[in-house]
């Protein structure tokens, strides 16, 4: 990568990174009573039911953000961006599957389903036509998606529940987001490879821990179930963790930096919170003091779509009548405009 | 033939009894590009035919899928195509295909598990090649036993010998069944009491263990004969199964019902299309679309006669506002199509927008013809666009055009597969005054730029943007510039000095820009407003010199032309006959092949980017009219 090549890709990032939403802003669109909503992307008037996603219109919006990222980028580069965008067509895909076993109409499977623009890569439309799962994993097998096609069949067969495909999925997404991160970071210290494999061991860790503490697997099927790359946890101390007897425990045994970083946490949702809390804080560091590198554009994208969510939560707690405070606390931010772990 | 045609826009209400036998009738009119209605939602609140689109997207989804299975096509005309259909015909034949399809869906799934076992059998067969020089029951080896330690798998080929001496050391044997030029497959057997003892040598000597598939039962011989006979049988079952669904797919009943139910599914299409844009109320249904204003009295003549005076069609004009709506029509000769397709590939004409398929057509005859100038080239263009029209399709004509321009310049120069002496040249040849063939090439430039500026203006006239038209740096402050440039680099040529009048010219048209760009960015803060509107006016300059001067490969590719000739004849002239004339056949067909594409590649490129991205939009929208088979884009009409 050089600056000559990446000059205007860089100069877009910046641009883009201009509307990311401090802890002011935010605090200050909670304490607006009639805010503009608009103005950060949220479109919607309607009183809205958060449920922790984000929507079609955020997603509309970070698919065209990362549409105008993309175009100056070629090669492996182009090609990683576009796989994180993959990250909405595998929710689809999991919606379809899901919805064909549970013998949903279509049209309620489609309302479910995020439209992902030039990004498409699944024929939604003749998955959608299929009668029954046999059909629908048929249908599968022709696109870019077959492997998952065997490995949903086959764990079907084995009469597995659905959760154990979704894992499938998951962890084939990220263990290949890792694989390219690896590809296109060239050097140890490259950004890229920070940002891709602190999202890998967030997944990692919060997967294990729910596994193991929620979902009782053995520690040798939790530790099969995880994603086969890591970057600062490593493997054996994944596979320490896994034999960890309670929550508690594992969360003790941690050693640096994730110590630090967990300290405190009393269950798994608190976990994935802190950990996304540091995967934001490396995603700033890299947005700050990095250039014309491809990790920037990911890390926009990461904070982007924080600030979505956090925007799509106050419109929601607002339509609940609920209180700045409350917000504030659901979203994990202090009066000072800090936020809290 | 230079805009698209006019457009009217209609409203048809009518019953809701009707509606299927009215999108019939739209669908055979084949000029109706239905869109959404203007009506507020609250005043026609309900989609009549929803429940008829969601019966008949289901419905074709599986005779689609049952037409695939079948290797079936469906036929291109459509039996009795005013017979509407109703739902519950769409229901009925829905049910029948449904019931059709979960038959051909269990066969699928029957070949699928066919080819899945197929390849596993496969898969073991080679895997068994690896225990071919085994003589043992293979099941004899995963069997776990408490007397004899048995172990299957692979070692480095470096260091055996020692590894085996060790393994005599602890009473265990080593039998070798397999050997590649990296590896050595064993088995390793000895009593279990000593297993502790060789786990440590089998890690030290890298020892892999092999998983012997559980199919594996018997001597090998025998695991071959069984899987073989099992690939056999499965071979036999998938063509049975394959000449089972071929012969169901030939029977009479289901082939002539499959093609009846493929006429209902047409004449059912245009309703199910319409209903996704059609708004009711009760027992009223309105549908909003375009037609061209020349084939209002026809709709209207076929409505009358299919609905007597049960319908009310209101049309009207395209209103200013919504002109990137409009649909455009355009009508061209077959002859032109090649042009248009290129035309159409860069964009489609704005409503209203001069379509430049015409100025296109001829001006990259020309353009090719002059870069491109030979006769005996030109005649082997126009024979390979005769004897190719089939391959070539519309671009057969495309090939003729051109290879007629370029013959008719091998004319003018004098030039026939780069003999220059065979005929005389009418005009000259290139090489003979490259100067003249520059300035030839510049004024043609200028020519073309000035018309492309022209057409600039007249388009944003017609778009209502005046502001636009007069002050841009490609609307009239423009055409001043440039032509207060061009008169100050003549005069400055022929006399040394520009003169006054050139120099106003063109700084009345910088400031008329500048202002406009100033306008035009009230919004931005002041300094950025001023280095945009110096930018502006700056690029506006330089883009009229680069764009004149990009015209000058006109006159280089025909000097290239010229040039490339001349050393295929320099080459030749070494050689004796055979050689002589081997090199003028094969350099005159690299000429042809490599310079005749580059050549078409520079004059796209010329109309692209020095004429079209000036005056053409191309951002119009195409003409989709519903029709009995599948909407298909409409931009050019015949």
């Amino acid at each position: 990568m050089t600056a000559a090549q990446f000059a205007y890709f860089d100069a877009r990032v910046s641009l883009y990174a201009r509307q990311l939403i401090g802890i002011k802003q935010l605090n200050a669109f909670i304490d607006r009573v009639n805010g503009d909503n608009g103005q950060y992307g949220l479109q919607s008037s309607e009183p809205l039911q958060y449920t922790g996603e984000l929507d079609q219109s955020n997603v509309t919006v970070l698919l065209s953000e990362l549409a105008v990222l993309i175009r100056p980028l070629a090669g492996a580069a182009r090609e990683l961006l576009g796989y994180w965008a993959h990250r909405f067509e595998l929710g689809n895909l999991k919606t379809i599957i899901r919805g064909k076993m549970a013998d949903q109409p279509r049209t309620l499977i489609e309302q479910q389903l995020q439209d992902m623009g030039a990004f498409t890569s699944l024929p939604v439309d003749e998955l959608l036509q299929s009668d029954t799962p046999a059909e629908l994993l048929r249908r599968l097998e022709q696109t870019p998606y077959a492997e998952i096609a065997s490995r949903a069949r086959h764990l079907l067969e084995q009469g597995e529940a659905l959760f154990a495909l979704d894992a499938a999925l998951d962890r084939r997404y990220f263990a290949g987001l890792a694989r390219r991160g690896r590809s296109t970071g060239s050097g140890p210290t490259h950004p890229l490879r920070d940002i891709v494999g602190c999202m890998v061991d967030r997944v990692n860790l919060v997967w294990l821990l729910r596994y193991r503490f929620a979902y009782n697997l053995s520690p040798a099927q939790a530790y099969y179930l995880l994603i086969p790359a890591s970057h600062r946890l490593l493997p054996q101390q994944m596979q320490q963790l896994a034999q960890c007897a309670s929550f508690e425990d594992a969360i003790s045994s941690l050693s640096n930096p994730f110590d630090k970083i967990l300290e405190g946490a009393r269950n798994t949702t608190e976990v994935t919170l802190k950990m996304e809390r540091e995967n934001w804080r490396i995603a700033e560091n890299i947005l700050r003091h990095s250039n014309f590198n491809v990790a920037r554009a990911l890390a926009y994208m990461m904070l982007r779509e924080r600030d979505l969510r956090r925007l799509r939560a106050v419109a929601c707690g607002r339509s609940m009548q609920m209180g700045g405070e409350a917000i504030r606390s659901a979203l994990g931010i202090a009066d000072g405009g800090r936020e809290v772990g | 033939m230079f805009t698209p045609l006019t457009m009217q826009h209609v409203e048809l209400s009518l019953l809701e009894d009707d509606a299927a036998q009215a999108a019939l009738l739209l669908a055979n009119f084949g000029a109706f590009d239905p869109e959404i209605g203007e009506i507020p939602a609250d005043q026609l609140p309900e989609f009549p035919g929803e429940a008829y689109r969601q019966a008949y997207t289901e419905t074709r989804a599986h005779l689609d899928k049952i037409l695939a299975h079948y290797e079936m096509s469906a036929p291109d005309a459509v039996d009795a195509p005013m017979q509407p259909v109703s739902l519950r015909q769409l229901v009925e034949i829905g049910a029948w295909l449904r019931t059709t399809w979960g038959k051909c869906s269990e066969q699928q799934e029957r070949m699928r598990r066919l080819r899945d076992e197929l390849r596993r059998a496969a898969q073991l067969l080679r895997a068994l090649d690896q225990f071919a020089h085994v003589s043992v029951d293979l099941a004899l080896l995963q069997k776990k036993s408490a007397l004899l330690d048995i172990r299957v798998g692979t070692l480095p080929r470096s260091n055996i010998q020692r590894f085996e001496e060790a393994l005599g050391l602890a009473g265990y044997i080593a039998i070798h069944f397999f050997t590649t030029e990296e590896q050595v497959h064993m088995i390793v057997a000895g009593a279990v009491g000593q297993a502790r003892e060789i786990e440590r040598v089998l890690q030290a000597a890298g020892w892999r263990t092999m998983d012997i598939p559980a199919e594996f039962r018997g001597r090998p011989d025998e695991v071959r004969r069984e899987l073989t006979e099992r690939l056999a049988r499965m071979t036999k079952e998938q063509a049975g199964e394959d000449a089972r669904r071929r012969d169901e797919g030939a029977q009479e009943d289901l082939h002539e019902r499959l093609i009846d139910a493929t006429h209902v599914l047409a004449r059912a299409a245009p309703y199910a299309e319409l209903a996704g844009l059609m708004r009711g109320r009760g027992s009223l249904v309105m549908v909003c679309g375009w037609i061209p204003s020349s084939r209002a009295p026809r709709l209207k003549d076929m409505l009358e006669a299919g609905f007597g005076d049960r319908f009310v069609l209101r049309a009207r004009d395209p209103r200013v506002d919504e002109r990137l709506r409009v649909p455009s029509v355009i009508w061209h000769h077959p002859w032109l199509r090649p042009f248009a397709s290129l035309v159409l590939n860069y964009g489609v004409p704005r409503y209203g927008e001069i379509d430049p398929t015409v100025f296109f057509a001829v001006s990259f005859v020309l353009m090719f013809g002059v870069m491109f100038g030979d006769v005996g080239h030109g005649v082997s263009l126009i024979v390979a666009g005769v004897l190719l029209r089939r391959r070539l399709g519309q671009y057969a004509a495309l090939a003729v055009a051109v290879g007629l321009s370029s013959a008719v310049f091998g004319f003018l120069f004098g030039s026939v597969f780069g003999f220059e002496g065979l005929l005389p040249a009418l005009w000259m040849s290139p090489l003979s005054d490259p100067m003249r063939m520059l300035g030839v090439a510049l004024g043609w430039g200028i020519g073309f730029i000035l018309l492309a500026t022209t057409l600039t203006i007249r388009n944003r006239i017609v778009d209502g943007r005046a502001l636009d038209a007069l002050f841009d740096s490609r609307g009239a402050a423009g055409l001043v510039l440039y032509l207060g440039l061009l008169l100050g680099a003549w005069r400055y040529a022929a006399t040394g000095q520009t003169g006054i009048a050139p120099l106003l010219a063109v700084c009345a048209a910088l400031s008329a820009i500048f202002a406009h760009s100033w306008r035009e960015n009230r919004r931005v803060a002041s300094g950025e407003k001023l280095m945009i509107a110096l930018m502006e006016a700056y690029e506006s300059i330089m883009a009229y010199i680069s764009n004149t001067l990009s015209f000058l490969r006109l006159a280089a590719f025909s000097l290239n032309h010229v040039a490339l000739c001349i050393a295929i004849f320099t080459v030749a002239n070494m050689m004796r006959f055979a050689g002589y004339w081997t090199t003028i056949v094969i350099g005159n067909i690299f000429i042809l092949v490599l310079e005749g594409g580059i050549v078409g590649i520079q004059t796209l490129r010329l109309e692209y980017y020095e004429g079209f991205s000036r005056f053409f939009g191309g951002d119009g929208r195409p003409f989709r009219p519903l029709t009995l088979r599948k909407r298909q884009t409409l931009a050019f009409q015949n």
